[in-house]
């Protein structure tokens, strides 16, 4: 039983500890993808954004972004809302970074 | 007269045993709680290092404050990086001996304010892919991983970590930026 146990709160601890790691990945990378949308280095349209080049994950999680793009009033405001999603231990973690940018 | 012998029951040695049991059991339950939850705290503390987050708040806050470059590099360069305020005052983050140091001069010929951001950086890599966007890349020595570093002995070696940052230069005023 006191094994059971044991195994149950190491696994737990792994579970919790390898969430933390992602979820800072996750912020990391929608950060990325809106400095770059912002920057201009990425264009102001939505869609799957593939970061394997600017962004490496310090976990061992594959990293999915996607941006949302809205155009709003007036002229030249942009909603933009970028998605990070990844599984971590068969669960679906989503960080979401929603923001306006100019771009007149 | 018939003599009844009555095995039913525990006996009082029966149950010290199985109250021993317990209370080990109990014990190494209590001690696996607190030991996890020493562990989680430990991995919180080194997903978000605090001194890390304060590093590359200063670096998120200089190059998004910055109006521009000193100069431009498209490709990876380990020379300091030299960021310029509106204002006219200049911002340099480069690696020395080991060490990040943020310097700040209000212009040129003034004696800049010089400080150490961050120890053990091994490399410091920055580039600018695209006018208004710098990428920075810095590799530090940290810790191992809790849960990593408590089943270790004493005298365990210190591991690489790298930071990739992206930031959009915004502070020119006006223009696309925001």
């Amino acid at each position: 039983m006191a094994v059971v146990v044991a195994a149950g709160f190491l696994d737990a601890h792994m579970s919790a500890a390898r969430r933390l790691e992602a979820r800072s990945d996750l912020v990391r990378a929608a950060e990325t993808v809106l400095e770059s949308v912002r920057g201009g280095s990425l264009p102001m349209v939505s869609g799957d954004v593939d970061l394997t080049e600017e962004f490496q994950p310090l976990s061992s999680i594959r990293v999915k972004t996607t941006v949302a793009v809205t155009e709003k009033n007036p002229p030249g405001l942009f909603s933009v809302r970028v998605e990070a999603r990844a599984m971590v231990r068969s669960e679906d973690m989503v960080v979401t970074i929603s923001t306006q940018v100019w771009r007149p | 007269m018939t003599c009844i012998n009555d095995h039913r029951g525990t006996s009082l040695i029966e149950l010290l045993v199985v109250l021993a049991l317990l209370s080990v059991m109990i014990l190494v339950g209590a001690q696996l709680v607190v030991h996890s939850m020493e562990l989680l705290g430990a991995t919180g503390r080194a997903v978000s290092n605090p001194l890390v987050v304060h590093v590359t708040s200063r670096l998120r806050h200089d190059v998004q404050e910055a109006a521009g470059l000193q100069r431009e590099e498209s490709i990876w360069t380990e020379e300091p990086l030299v960021l310029i305020s509106h204002e006219g005052t200049f911002v340099s983050i480069a690696l020395e001996d080991g060490n990040l140091v943020r310097a700040q001069m209000a212009g040129f010929g003034t004696p800049p304010d010089r400080r150490v951001i961050l120890c053990g950086v091994t490399a410091w890599w920055w580039r600018n892919p695209v006018e208004g966007v710098v990428d920075l890349n810095i590799t530090y020595l940290v810790n191992p991983e809790p849960e990593r570093q408590a089943s270790r002995e004493v005298g365990y070696g210190l591991e690489r970590r790298q930071e990739n940052l992206r930031f959009a230069i915004r502070g020119g005023g006006g223009g696309t930026r925001w």
